[in-house]
C-alpha cells in the first residue's frame, strides 16, 4: 500500500516536471545559404524551419514534436558529408536535403543507412527504388516535368502554328553541358521530342553563371528553332531570353523548375513573356488549401523579409517537410519510426495524398517512386505566371509510363 | 519508522522537482502581457583572421588535396538580447543575413537554447565563416546582374572585402533577422536589422 503510494507521487512529481517532456523526433535540415544556390536556398531554407513550425503546432509526430537542427553546407560536398555524420550522432530519423551536391554524394550512404533523403534535387535518376530507395521528393522529377512541358507546347502553341501541318517544329536545349542538375532530364526531353515528331537542334552550352550568352543564341540562329528548353536557373535563363529577343532569334521558350521562378519576369521582363514550364507546387501566394498557412508562418517567424522576396521555393520546402512528416506519422501509428518504417510504413502507403500546395497529387510504390505523371504547366502572361493545363504523361502513354522510370 | 523516513525524504524529492519546475515561473506570460525581446547587434568582430590567399586547382599544395581552396574570412556578431518581460523567456532560434556592401553572402542560424531572465540582457555571440569559393558563387550568380550594373568584378570584391575584413573599412549588414522566442506556450518573433560600423 505504502510502496503504491510512493510509486504516485513520484509519477505526479516527475510529470509536473520541467524534465518531464515529449520524446523529441529529431530531423536534420541541410541547406545552402551561403553558396552558389543561396539566392534560392535561402528560401528554402525559410521555408522548411516555417513548415516544421507548423507541423509542430498541429501535433507534431502524434503527439511528440519535431526538432530540427538545420544547418548551411554552402554548397560544400566535405560539409555535407560532415554535417550528416552529426545528424546521425544526434539520432536523427530522416534528413531534409538541398540540391544535387548534397544528394548524389550522400545518396550511396543514405541507402546504406537507410536514412530517408527528402530533397529538392528532383532528377528523375532517383526515381527507381530498385538503386536509390531512400531518396525521395514530393515532386514530380525533372524528367516527367520536361515532358510534360514540351507536350503542353506542342499541344497548345504549335496546333495555332502556321507551319502546323506543312512541317515538323524544330526543338533545341539550352543548358550548362556539365551541371548534373542542368542535363539530368536531357535524355527525357529529347526522346519526347521524338516522340511528338521534333527536329531537334545542336545543344547549346551555357554557364549557370552566364549574363551574355549571344554567342550562343547566334548558336541557333542558323536552325531557327520554334521552341528551346532551357535547363539551368533563373539567372542565366533569363540573359538567354534577353540576348535572344534583342538577337530576334524568333524562338519561344520552355523552362525547368528553376529556372522558373517570380524572379524570372523581374529579370527578363518582356523577353520572358510567353516562356512555359511545370511546377511542381503553386506559387508563392497562389490560391491553394494551404497558403494561407504557408504565407502566415512566413510572415510570423521572417517578419524581416518582405513578402515580396518569398519565392516557389517556400512552397517546394513545404511539400517536401509536409510529405516527411505524413510519412512520420503513418511510420510512428505503425510503430516504426525509423529510416526503413518512414519509408515503407510511410512514403510507401502514400496514396494521391494531397498536400494542398497545387502539386501533383503523391504516390509512392515499393517499385518507383515518382509520386504522379500529372503536371501543371503555367505560362508567363503580362509578368505573372498562369496555368495553361495539367499534362498528364502518365495517362498519356501509360504503354511508355513504366519504361521511363529513372532516367 | 525506517519506512516513514524513507516516506519523508521521497515527498522531500518530489517537493523539490515541483519547487524546480516551478521555479523563475511566478508570472505567468500571457498574450496581453507579453512583449517581444528586442534584438539589438552590440557589435561584430574578426575573432580569428587568416589573411588573403586563394590557389586554384592547377596547383599541387605541399600536403592534402588541390581545390578552390582559400582563407576563410570569419565575422562574430555579438547580439544584446532584451527581455522586457517580467517572467523569462526561451530564445529557440536566430536567423540572419550577413550582406557585404549590399550583396547578400551568407544567412547564419543559431540553434542554441538560451533562457533570457525577465528584466536582463542576454548577450548571444553568433560566427559566420565565408569561403571565398562560396562567396564567389553567391556573387556571380544570384547577384550577376548587379555587379554588372555597378561595373564590378567578383573577385575584385573578395579580394578587397578579405584583405580590409579588420579595418572594418566597409559597412557589414545584418538584415532579415528573426529570433523565436518561447514563454508559457506561447511564441513570439523579434525582426532586426543593423550595420556595423
Amino acid at each position: 500500500m505504502k510502496a503504491r503510494a510512493l510509486v504516485m507521487v513520484l509519477a505526479i512529481a516527475f510529470a509536473f516536471s520541467p524534465g518531464a517532456m515529449a520524446q523529441e523526433v529529431v530531423i536534420g535540415a541541410l541547406n545552402d545559404m551561403t553558396g552558389a544556390t543561396s539566392d534560392v536556398g535561402k528560401d528554402y531554407a525559410l521555408g522548411v524551419a516555417e513548415a516544421v513550425n507548423y507541423c509542430n503546432d498541429n501535433g507534431g509526430v502524434n503527439g511528440k514534436p519535431i526538432k530540427l537542427i538545420q544547418f548551411d553546407y554552402g554548397y560544400r560536398v566535405p560539409e555535407a558529408l560532415t554535417k550528416y555524420k552529426l545528424f546521425q550522432r544526434m539520432k536523427a530519423v530522416a534528413i531534409e536535403g538541398w540540391g544535387t551536391g548534397d544528394t548524389e554524394a550522400l545518396a550511396p550512404t543514405v541507402t546504406a543507412d537507410k536514412m530517408p533523403y527528402v530533397s529538392a534535387s528532383y532528377s528523375g535518376h532517383l526515381t527507381d527504388p530498385k538503386k536509390t530507395p531512400y531518396n525521395l521528393f514530393a515532386a514530380t522529377d525533372y524528367s516527367t516535368n520536361a515532358r510534360a512541358t514540351l507536350t503542353a507546347w506542342h499541344d497548345t502553341r504549335w496546333k495555332q502554328h502556321a507551319d502546323n501541318g506543312k512541317r515538323k517544329p524544330r526543338f533545341a536545349c539550352v543548358y550548362m553541358f556539365a551541371s548534373p542538375y542542368a542535363s539530368a532530364p536531357i535524355k527525357a526531353i529529347k526522346d519526347q521530342a521524338t516522340l511528338l515528331g521534333f527536329d531537334i537542334g545542336p545543344d547549346q552550352d551555357v554557364s549557370l553563371f552566364a549574363i551574355d550568352t549571344k554567342s550562343q543564341v547566334l548558336g541557333l540562329k542558323e536552325f531557327k528553332p520554334d521552341v528551346v528548353w532551357h535547363g539551368n536557373t533563373t539567372m542565366s535563363v533569363s540573359a538567354f531570353m534577353r540576348d535572344a529577343y534583342a538577337l530576334g532569334l524568333g524562338a519561344q521558350h520552355i523552362v525547368n523548375l528553376w529556372g522558373l521562378d517570380e524572379n524570372l519576369p523581374r529579370l527578363a521582363e518582356k523577353a520572358a513573356e510567353g516562356a512555359m514550364g511545370a511546377t511542381v507546387c503553386a506559387f508563392y501566394g497562389e490560391k491553394t488549401p494551404l497558403m494561407p498557412k504557408v504565407v502566415e508562418y512566413a510572415k510570423k517567424f521572417n517578419p524581416g523579409v518582405p513578402s515580396e522576396k518569398r519565392l516557389i521555393r517556400t512552397v517546394q520546402a513545404w511539400s517536401n517537410v509536409l510529405a516527411l512528416w505524413e510519412a512520420m506519422k503513418r511510420a510512428d501509428k505503425a510503430g516504426a519510426l525509423n529510416g526503413e518504417g518512414i519509408l515503407k510504413k510511410g512514403f510507401e502507403t502514400m496514396q494521391d495524398f494531397d498536400l494542398g500546395l497545387g502539386g501533383a497529387k503523391l504516390t509512392y510504390t515499393a517499385t518507383d517512386h515518382r509520386v504522379s505523371g500529372s503536371v501543371p504547366v503555367y505560362e508567363i502572361k503580362d509578368g505573372k505566371f498562369k496555368l495553361v493545363q495539367v499534362t498528364d504523361i502518365k495517362s498519356r502513354w501509360p504503354d511508355k509510363w513504366p519504361s521511363w522510370m529513372g532516367w | 519508522m525506517k519506512t516513514k523516513s524513507i516516506v519523508a525524504i521521497l515527498f522531500g524529492v518530489a517537493a523539490a522537482f515541483l519547487i524546480a519546475g516551478c521555479a523563475g515561473h511566478s508570472t505567468k506570460a500571457s498574450e496581453a502581457s507579453y512583449k517581444t525581446p528586442e534584438v539589438i547587434l552590440s557589435h561584430a568582430e574578426v575573432p580569428s583572421y587568416f589573411g588573403m590567399w586563394f590557389y586554384d586547382a592547377k596547383v599541387q599544395p605541399v600536403r592534402g588535396k588541390p581545390g578552390n581552396n582559400g582563407s576563410p574570412l570569419i565575422y562574430a556578431f555579438i547580439f544584446n538580447i532584451k527581455n522586457p518581460n517580467d517572467f523569462p523567456v526561451l530564445m529557440d532560434n536566430l536567423r540572419f543575413t550577413v550582406a557585404l556592401e549590399g550583396f547578400d553572402l551568407s544567412t547564419v542560424n543559431s540553434q542554441e537554447q538560451t533562457w533570457v531572465p525577465g528584466g536582463k540582457t542576454t548577450q548571444l555571440r553568433v560566427p559566420c565563416v565565408l569561403g571565398m569559393a562560396e562567396a564567389s558563387g553567391a556573387l556571380m550568380l544570384a547577384g550577376g546582374y548587379k555587379l554588372k550594373e555597378k561595373n564590378l568584378k567578383a573577385w575584385d570584391l573578395i579580394e578587397k572585402w578579405w584583405t580590409a575584413a579588420p579595418d572594418f573599412s566597409f559597412p557589414i549588414e545584418v538584415r532579415d533577422g528573426s529570433a523565436v522566442f518561447k514563454a508559457d506556450g506561447l511564441t513570439k518573433v523579434a525582426a532586426f536589422k543593423a550595420k556595423y560600423p
